[in-house]
């Protein structure tokens, strides 16, 4: 689809209507971008053109993320995890009688952001993909372990856990027909697992059904039912702003964007980082978390300029820089686009498409963003009742859907449970998510590069990539502890 | 996030860490053996590469690890003195009341019980039947009054059907005591 048949009426409908979607589930507290990029994507399946359903599930990921800024400004209470650095000086703000501004900065460093990352995602991924041509099954394993590596480290709770994680993805995605003797494995004759686990519905149950039970368990309310009062949005003095702070919004947007490329880092991780950066950068570092306009245009910046970096590995290597492109990097995969170096090539109508809807999408982050900021006091005033039972039952039929089988709702149902006890026990979801997308190339490599050099291991340290891959990986996982121990050594001399 | 000093934390707190890591420790090893049985079950065809290292290689690993891994998390809860840290590994909760404590244990138990039940219903009332009384009991039980219950049932089951059955047409099922709405 051309870039003008996708500013047509029946395109920019559904995808205006995702984007309404994930304001709303993006700033109500509790629910999360990644359970609205889930729920989600079963609609686009139906929708009659891919570059209509990829518009949703794009349009959707960008505006959850700058929602979750709303209640973060207003109630001190981030909606999603990338926000929690803009609660700060956003609510500050606020308390000043200046939330009107404060969510307009927001607004526009947000679309700003998202649209410088999607810029250099166009420009970097399709050089990587050349230098990614050079790579065979020696690289790709130990790339694939680096990622999974890099998300064990980066997501929150102890990297052992992280490591776990990913290790019991890796082992669920061995469900199903082994890829190379195509042996049954792990089956238990249920004819259902013979295609292994479904994805959409595992990730519906992992990021929506997981956090309906937590909400009910620890009975919190997502709304609040309160009169809020919000604030009107100031777009003279905010463009005034951001004007100013030009050179902090370009630092932070391209920092965000580096970060979200690594594997596992994700948006709150680049939102943290470029609130750190501008802190120690800035020539007023006390006024940060006191209303300061620098401490809100960092963090919004890098966050949405991070969901455009995540992409950059997932196009060129099929390796998801966090947990919404690995559910995106799953919709892609039943959409035939296949991730890989190769995209450029093979599927080059269906990148330049990716990458339209990403700037679009930028575009139209504005008004979405704008009506969500009006309507935030009626989105908080809807009772939690209907709120829960509206995502459950969402999830229910968005997990049956996919194959029309109900199978799926009880897969859905054991994953919502695994990630509710997960949650509970501070055990991370990103490691277990990149298990399961990337457990089928760690092995695929590993056994082909094997049967291709007759069972020598050497090849795969001996390769000069191979053996950069090899030594990052394990700089990654045991750089921290060394490092721990040689200052606990040097404090105690 | 800073190292917190134990002399902050009252001894349930750091009680309740220990006890987290003793269940994550045998959650893993729990796996890792299940892993290790199902591997047991993999046969191996005779046509594979004799090159391959075969289709239960990496389950094997995995479940090695797995199995490690719990028993040296397991280990860790034993011999932890200080937790090492608080920040949740998953979206922070953003309660602004207590937790709901007995109640909303049992409404989370109820929920999931309507989700086991939901493809047993689908399959012998059908989908609009089966939304309609899973919604209607949810919004029930979490507190709102019966009138406003069945209402909001019906119509999140009529939204529901606009969208899934007569716009983006998913074939659901009838149920074989179900309504048959084939004319709308």
């Amino acid at each position: 689809m051309d870039f003008l048949e996708l500013l047509r009426p029946g395109v920019l409908a559904p995808w205006i209507l995702g984007m309404v979607f994930g304001i709303f589930v993006g700033a109500m507290p509790g629910l999360t971008a990644t359970m609205a990029v889930a729920l989600i994507v079963p609609f686009s399946f139906y929708l009659p053109d891919p570059a209509m359903g990829l518009a949703l599930i794009i349009g959707v990921s960008f505006t959850a993320i700058f929602a979750g800024d709303i209640p973060a400004t207003y109630l001190r209470i981030p909606g999603t995890p990338a926000s929690a650095a803009a609660t700060l000086d956003g609510h500050a703000m606020a308390s000043q009688g200046k939330g009107g501004l404060a969510l307009t900065i927001d607004l526009l460093c947000s679309a700003l952001g998202g649209l410088l990352g999607v810029l250099l995602l166009m420009a970097v991924a399709p050089q990587l993909a050349r230098f990614a041509l050079r790579f065979s099954h020696f690289e790709y394993f130990w790339l694939a372990l680096f990622g999974l590596a890099m998300s064990a480290l980066v997501s929150t709770g102890s990297t052992g856990k992280g490591v776990l994680a990913a290790g019991f993805g890796m082992l669920l995605a061995t469900v199903g027909r082994d890829i190379v003797s195509n042996t049954p494995r792990y089956t238990f004759g249920v004819s259902n697992l013979g295609d292994g686990i479904e994805f959409i519905p595992a990730m519906i149950g992992l990021f929506g059904l997981s956090e309906v039970i937590r909400l009910l368990w620890t009975g919190t309310d997502p709304g609040h039912g309160s009169g809020l009062q919000t604030q009107r949005a100031e777009w003279k003095e905010a463009f005034y702003t951001v004007w100013r702070r030009k050179w902090l919004w370009f630092r932070s947007s391209v920092l965000g964007t580096l970060i979200g490329a690594l594997p596992g880092a994700g948006a709150d991780i680049a939102a943290w980082g470029s609130y750190g950066a501008a802190q120690k950068l800035s020539k007023t570092p006390r006024d940060f978390g006191h209303g300061s306009t620098e401490g809100v245009v960092a963090p919004t910046s890098a966050n949405n300029a991070a969901i455009a970096g995540a992409w950059i590995p997932a196009l060129v290597f099929g390796i998801p820089g966090d947990a919404v492109t690995a559910i995106v990097l799953g919709a892609l995969i039943m959409y035939n686009i296949k991730p890989g170096p190769l995209i450029f090539e093979q599927s080059a109508a269906q990148v330049n498409t990716i990458f339209a809807i990403a700037l679009i999408t930028q575009l139209l982050l504005i008004p979405c963003g704008y009506l969500g900021i009006r309507a935030f006091g009626w989105i908080l005033r809807m009772p939690r009742s209907l709120v829960l039972t509206g995502v459950t039952l969402f999830s229910l039929v968005g997990a049956y859907a996919i194959r029309n089988n109900l199978f799926d709702i009880y897969v859905m149902a054991a994953f919502g449970v695994l990630g509710f006890f997960m949650d509970r026990n501070r055990i991370p979801l990103p490691p277990l998510i990149l298990g399961l997308i990337l457990g089928p190339m760690v092995e695929e490599n590993l056994r082909t590069g094997l049967i291709k050099t007759e069972g020598d291991w050497l090849p795969f340290v001996t390769r000069p990539l191979s053996a950069l891959l090899c030594v990052l990986l394990l700089l990654t996982l045991f750089s921290g502890p060394v490092w721990s121990w040689i200052k606990r050594q040097i404090s105690t001399k | 996030m800073e190292e917190t000093d134990p002399a902050d934390y009252p001894p349930t707190v750091m009680n309740g860490s220990r006890e987290k890591s003793w269940a994550t420790g045998l959650f893993f090893l729990l796996l890792g053996i299940i892993g290790l049985i199902g591997a047991s079950l993999i046969k191996t065809s005779a046509f594979t590469n004799p090159l391959d290292p075969g289709p239960a290689a990496f389950p094997i690993a995995l479940s090695l690890l797995l199995v490690l891994g719990g028993i040296l998390t397991c280990l860790g809860g034993w011999r932890k003195q200080r937790p090492t840290s608080f920040e949740p590994s998953n979206p922070p909760q953003t309660s602004l009341r207590p937790p709901s404590g007995p109640t909303g244990r049992r409404d989370s138990i109820w929920l999931m019980l309507g989700v086991l039940l939901a493809p047993v219903f689908l399959y012998l009332v059908g989908f609009q039947l089966t939304l309609f009384l899973f919604a209607a009991l949810l919004i029930r039980r979490l507190g709102s009054r019966w009138g406003a219950a069945l209402l909001s049932a019906l119509l999140m089951t009529a939204l529901i059907h606009l969208l899934f059955v007569m716009l983006f047409k998913v074939p659901v099922p009838q149920g074989e005591w179900g309504l048959r709405l084939n004319f709308w």
